[in-house]
């Protein structure tokens, strides 16, 4: 019995290695009929061993031998392209013999490895591992496409050039005289880079982290410390509705603030705050779409509850002896809360920063309806611009009416490999952070 | 809140105290403000689709003004389908994963999952949206629109603009998936963890292997707990918006004819809205009527939020009631 529940295995195994292949590749097709043909021939083996030597009948095994045979079957008799049955689209043979495979092999591979180990409860135990590992290993394969992808062709078009100028494609006439007659001269300035973008996403953070910092840490102390039940409750409910709601609807209320704004006060100073302004080349005032201010307001009510939630976990984490040791030799409410309870949830508040800044540098949804190209250069009154963005403009520049895509369309792999390095680097550091607030948890 | 040996004292009217009180209301204000926004800027829409904004069809452009429908069911049923497609990889894959860090951890695996977990977590939506087009080459293009096929034997299976040359539903619904895998599994992986030991115990001490304990004890304790992470999973789906855009698009027309057609591209809401609001996207056919309708359809989205929010809200408190008390 074990010899044919070790072929099962091999042979099990082998089907699932090829139908996790075809998933992706077309050109196998010539292998599954044998692989299921071969699992019918040993599971009906496996089965037969199994009534000798067990003197038990298991009619789970022979039903997924003859799936095994039917499957076989079907996959021979099936055209290379499936179509018309109203589906929209040619489907080819193989993403069904995939399916096939994958279905049969996995309930294969956890039988045959029961049985190999001796069909014990441990064993049972071991051979439910396949189940669970096989789509694993196929969603990990899926991320480390996506990386190894960007990091192939990303790291390659990176070089010093490209970081450290700014991307500009600016057309305009300048007048000369000739003559007597006025000549209009037309004049273009054209860079690639990227460091507009990039600096755009350092200040998109920091403003953010700026804005969102007090306020979350006071609706964390306001949450813990002062507030009822009912009260806290309410404020707890609206931080988290805040985060569950879809961003696109905070960009949809940014854009009708915008839109109001600019009807009813074009032209004063509030326009220019919220809408962000900035200098053509030829020395034209031009407002952009939304200020880094406005932009990193929004973003911060995606922040706040972060740093809130943190706050109020770390407040929480206090041992009650260390706060009334305090209240009892006469610290007052206050004083305590300077010095022994904020002091205790640092770590926790900078996790919740360190991840918000992740946040905001990943932040697209908010901002793409009301970003630019960071032409008009990169402080908190200028237009809004960050790498997310300039991945986004790589695909739907034309369409958003600038001229990235057009210029800079290839260079989006160099883009994405710079946001996954900044924002997978703040996911770590804030790890990290938590690893070591887990471990002084445990000290006490 | 907290109350200890001192007891609740006569609090006093202090600076710390207005200013987080004043603080606190910050997110009631924004969230009271996104609504009145949404529902003040949809007017215009409601004054002029009326019920029609219900109906299964999208059409501002018809000649004839009283023939035109702003119907977002389409857009709905998007949302619904590629919830669907990407709920369906990301749940048993979250599940498998928080078992493997939990009840079938061997040695480190438990921390090895989890730390992979916290840093795939770290990369932000774009960077999925912008790795659509491999996706598409790789699986959907080969698998589904007849790669290597010349034009002339592709025209004769199906009409060539039926085929999803420019991305579908299944794309932008793997892509999803992929984003919500390091988002749920953490929580159903705490769902888990918080089942207490001891009911664990009383299984194994009973004679339970492994497997058993964990289909008859630990998922059925955990099951509110799981539910709930699935909710905050299908609304952190359905709120996402790059990924859709990018992957799916923004035509919203009709109801796909076979209703499960996911190779067809079926907007759902969200890159719906992005197509109405944003007068950049499509200059020609955006204007102030639209705004509008992405307005309502904006608060559509906020109204299902809210919705499954609660439910997660009272599936979890239920979950603490029993276990955590």
């Amino acid at each position: 019995m074990k010899i044919i529940s070790f072929l099962t295995l091999i042979i099990s195994v082998f089907g699932l290695i090829l139908g996790g292949l075809s998933l992706v590749v077309n050109s196998l097709e010539a292998y599954p009929v044998f692989i299921l043909g071969a699992l019918f021939l040993t599971l009906t083996g496996l089965s037969i061993a199994i009534r000798f030597s067990r003197k038990e009948t298991k009619p789970s095994i022979i039903i997924f031998a003859v799936l095994a045979l039917a499957s076989a079957i079907i996959i021979r008799v099936l055209p290379e392209y499936l179509y018309g049955l109203n589906i929209n689209g040619v489907i080819h043979r193989s993403i069904i013999s995939a399916f096939l495979l994958i279905g049969i092999g996995v309930p294969a591979t956890c039988y045959s490895l029961f049985y190999l180990l001796g069909a014990t409860p441990r064993a049972r135990d071991i051979s439910r591992y396949p189940m669970f590992v096989f789509p694993i290993i196929l969603v990990i394969a899926a991320f480390v496409l996506i990386i190894f992808k960007i990091i192939v062709t990303g790291t390659p078009q990176l070089n010093w050039s490209l970081l450290s100028t700014p991307f500009k494609y600016q057309t305009w006439e300048t007048e000369v005289w000739q003559n007597g007659w006025p000549n209009f001269i037309p004049e273009t300035i054209k860079q690639i880079g990227l460091l507009n973008s990039i600096l755009g996403t350092f200040l998109l953070m920091g403003l953010t982290s700026i804005i969102s910092l007090p306020v979350g840490m006071g609706i964390g102390i306001f949450v813990h410390q002062y507030a009822g039940p009912s009260l806290g409750g309410v404020v707890r409910f609206s931080t988290t509705a805040l985060r569950a709601i879809s961003g696109i609807i905070l960009a949809v209320t940014a854009l009708s603030l915008i839109h109001v704004v600019n009807s009813a006060l074009h032209g004063t100073f509030l326009n220019y705050i919220i809408q962000g302004f900035g200098y053509y080349a030829n020395g034209a005032l031009l407002t952009g779409r939304s200020s880094f201010l406005f932009a990193s307001l929004f973003i911060s009510l995606l922040v706040i509850p972060v740093i809130a939630r943190a706050t109020e976990e770390g407040l929480n984490s206090l041992p009650k002896d260390i706060r009334e040791g305090s209240l009892a030799v006469g610290a007052s409410e206050e004083h305590t809360l300077k010095h022994i309870s904020l002091p205790w949830c640092l770590p926790n508040i900078i996790t919740g920063l360190v991840l918000g800044c992740a946040e905001a540098a990943g932040a697209l949804t908010i901002i793409f309806l009301m970003a630019g190209t960071g032409q008009l250069g990169v402080n908190p009154l200028s237009e809004t611009t960050s790498l997310a963005y300039f991945i986004f403009d790589c695909r739907f520049g034309t369409q958003m009416g600038d001229s990235v895509q057009t210029y800079m369309g290839s260079y989006q792999y160099a883009a994405a490999f710079l946001l996954l390095i900044i924002t997978i680097g703040l996911t770590v550091i804030a790890m990290v952070l938590k690893n070591k607030i887990t471990r002084r948890y445990k000290a006490i | 809140m907290q109350k200890g040996i001192i007891g609740k004292r006569k609090s006093k009217l202090t600076g710390i105290k207005i200013i987080t009180f004043v603080l606190a209301f910050i997110p009631i204000a924004a969230l009271l403000a996104i609504i009145l926004s949404l529902v003040l800027n949809s007017r215009m829409a409601i004054h002029a689709g009326g019920w029609t904004l219900f109906s299964t069809r999208f059409d501002p452009t018809e000649i004839d003004p009283t023939k035109r429908s702003y119907g977002l069911l389409p857009a709905v049923w998007g949302t619904c389908l590629v919830v669907l497609v990407a709920m369906i990889i990301a749940t048993p894959v979250s599940l498998f994963l928080a078992i493997l860090a939990n009840d079938f951890s061997v040695g480190f695996l438990g921390t090895i999952v989890r730390w992979a977990l916290g840093l795939l977590s770290g990369i932000p939506p774009i960077i999925f949206a912008a790795m659509a087009p491999v996706f598409f080459e790789l699986f959907i293009w080969p698998k589904f629109a007849g790669k290597g096929l010349s034009e002339p034997v592709l025209l004769k299976m199906a009409p060539y603009s039926a085929l999803p040359l420019n991305g579908s539903t299944l794309l932008g619904g793997i892509l999803l998936a992929l984003l919500i895998i390091p988002f749920l599994a953490p929580l159903i992986d705490d769902a888990i963890k918080n089942v207490p030991s001891t009911f664990k115990e009383a299984s194994f001490s009973l004679g339970a292997n492994r497997w058993h304990t964990l289909i008859y004890v630990t998922l059925p304790s955990a099951i509110s707990g799981i539910s709930s992470a699935l909710m905050l999973g299908i609304l952190t789906a359905m709120g996402e918006s790059v990924i859709v855009a990018f992957a799916i698009g923004f035509e919203v027309d009709k109801i796909p004819s076979p209703l499960f057609d996911i190779l067809k591209r079926a907007a759902p809401l969200t890159s719906a809205v992005v197509g109405f609001s944003a007068g950049g996207f499509s200059p020609s056919s955006s204007g102030p009527l639209l705004t509008s309708i992405g307005n309502f359809a904006g608060l559509i989205l906020l109204l299902v939020a809210f919705i499954i929010l609660g439910i997660s809200t009272y599936l979890q408190s239920r979950f603490k009631k029993r276990f955590i008390s």
